[in-house]
């Protein structure tokens, strides 16, 4: 019973895990906590919405706990002078989701977790600073920054995609 | 469109993991099932404690009331006193029974059959459940040691000069109290709410000072200690 929901759920679960973590090793890390958490709290279901979008929330929280904990000192982040490079006409179609995972896992832990709670989760900068105890201005400059570190190195991806399909 | 817009990048973050799924390593389903297995274990005792908590809750109740009503009405001396003679006239009339009923067994027997023996021995189990009022009861592990008490209190009052009987007397006298007490917490079995409660509490709390203990000794349960970090109640401490 506990394991036919895991099997069926965990393959979409981990890529939520994967979106917040540093690699895949971590990521199951998280996965496997989040369902212990799951099957301890699953009378606490009130049956109120997918069930499916319950454990996908108990495990985004589990994710938040364990970015939180394991916050090092400062989360140095690397100063990249972003910019916005021009480019002529994107063919995303050929941007798989594991290009993404790869180029979100490099963001520093404080961008990626922003990002992904503002732009995939649907968080507001108000519910992300009180989660994670920072400003909402902070949240905000986080965002912009992440924003255009990924738009870099999508362009940088692109232009070796399209490199490798044109030669 | 020279460049990417935030909106567009959005989407295609969004779009990408939507439905996007990543098979997780084989072997993390039997890591999840043994974390799973070993936390309810630690959770039991409170189960327990929840147990405890509804029994004691009913128990005081339901016996507080009564005795006080008990205390008012009866002297401590009768309370003595009673017992002594009833266990004598129970075990007494228990053993007559048992006699007359043995003999009327073996009458109505057939001694070719071995049925009957059967018979007679299930008759024994029966009385031997009946038994218990008179011979495991309370008083008769008490009597003798009230009897010995008694008996060399007197001469040390008496007759001082007898060194030797005085020492011994000493030394009874100051131990009968607390051995009379702790044999009532240790020998006796469960025959109320309050033995059954403590009972409980025995095998969850292994502390000196439990988190609820009765006093059993008359026949209804009076509450002695309470032991619940910040409620604190001890009735033995108050004296």
């Amino acid at each position: 019973m506990q394991e036919a929901l895991y099997r069926q759920t965990a393959p979409k679960m981990l890529v939520v895990c994967m979106r917040y973590a540093k690699d895949t090793m971590e990521a199951e890390d998280v996965l496997q906590m989040g369902y212990v958490k799951v099957f301890q709290k699953i009378n606490e279901y009130r049956g109120d919405g997918a069930f499916e979008g319950w454990i996908r929330k108990v495990m985004v929280n589990t994710a938040i706990e364990s970015y939180r904990k394991n916050l090092r000192s400062m989360n140095v982040v690397p100063i990249e002078d972003a910019y916005d490079q021009p480019s002529t006409g994107f063919d995303f179609s050929r941007l798989g989701m594991q290009d993404l995972l790869k180029v979100i896992q490099k963001l520093a832990d404080g961008y990626r977790v922003v990002f992904n709670m503002y732009i995939i989760e649907g968080y507001s900068h108000k519910e992300i600073a009180e989660t994670l105890g920072i400003s909402e201005g902070a949240s905000k400059s986080q965002l912009s920054r992440a924003r255009a570190i990924l738009k870099e190195e999508i362009i940088k991806m692109e232009g070796i995609n399209y490199a490798t399909h044109a030669g | 469109m020279q460049h990417m817009q935030d909106k567009e990048l959005d989407q295609l973050f969004k779009d990408r993991f939507e439905a996007a799924e990543i098979q997780p390593s084989a072997n993390l389903w039997n890591s999840i099932s043994e974390e799973l297995s070993v936390k309810p274990r630690r959770s039991l005792p409170v189960y327990w404690m929840a147990a405890a908590v509804a029994v004691i809750a009913v128990t005081v109740a339901l016996l507080m009331p009564k005795t006080e009503k008990m205390r008012l009405q009866a002297p401590m001396a009768s309370i003595e006193t009673t017992p002594d003679t009833a266990v004598v006239t129970a075990k007494t009339s228990g053993q007559l029974n048992y006699v007359n009923t043995s003999a009327t067994e073996k009458v109505q027997s057939t001694p070719l059959i071995i049925a009957p023996r059967i018979k007679l021995s299930k008759r024994e189990k029966e009385l031997a459940a009946l038994q218990p009022n008179a011979t495991t009861d309370r008083p008769v592990i008490k009597q003798p040691e009230v009897v010995k008490e008694l008996v060399k209190v007197e001469p040390k009052e008496e007759t001082p000069k007898q060194e030797v009987m005085m020492a011994k007397a000493d030394i009874t006298t100051d131990n009968t109290d607390t051995s009379v007490e702790n044999e009532h917490q240790e020998n006796k079995g469960i025959r109320n709410m309050g033995d059954l409660v403590n009972f409980v509490v025995n095998k969850v709390d292994k502390r000196e000072k439990k988190f609820i203990q009765f006093d059993t000794d008359d026949d209804n349960s009076s509450l002695v200690s309470i032991n619940i970090g910040f409620i604190k109640f001890n009735k033995k401490s108050d004296k």
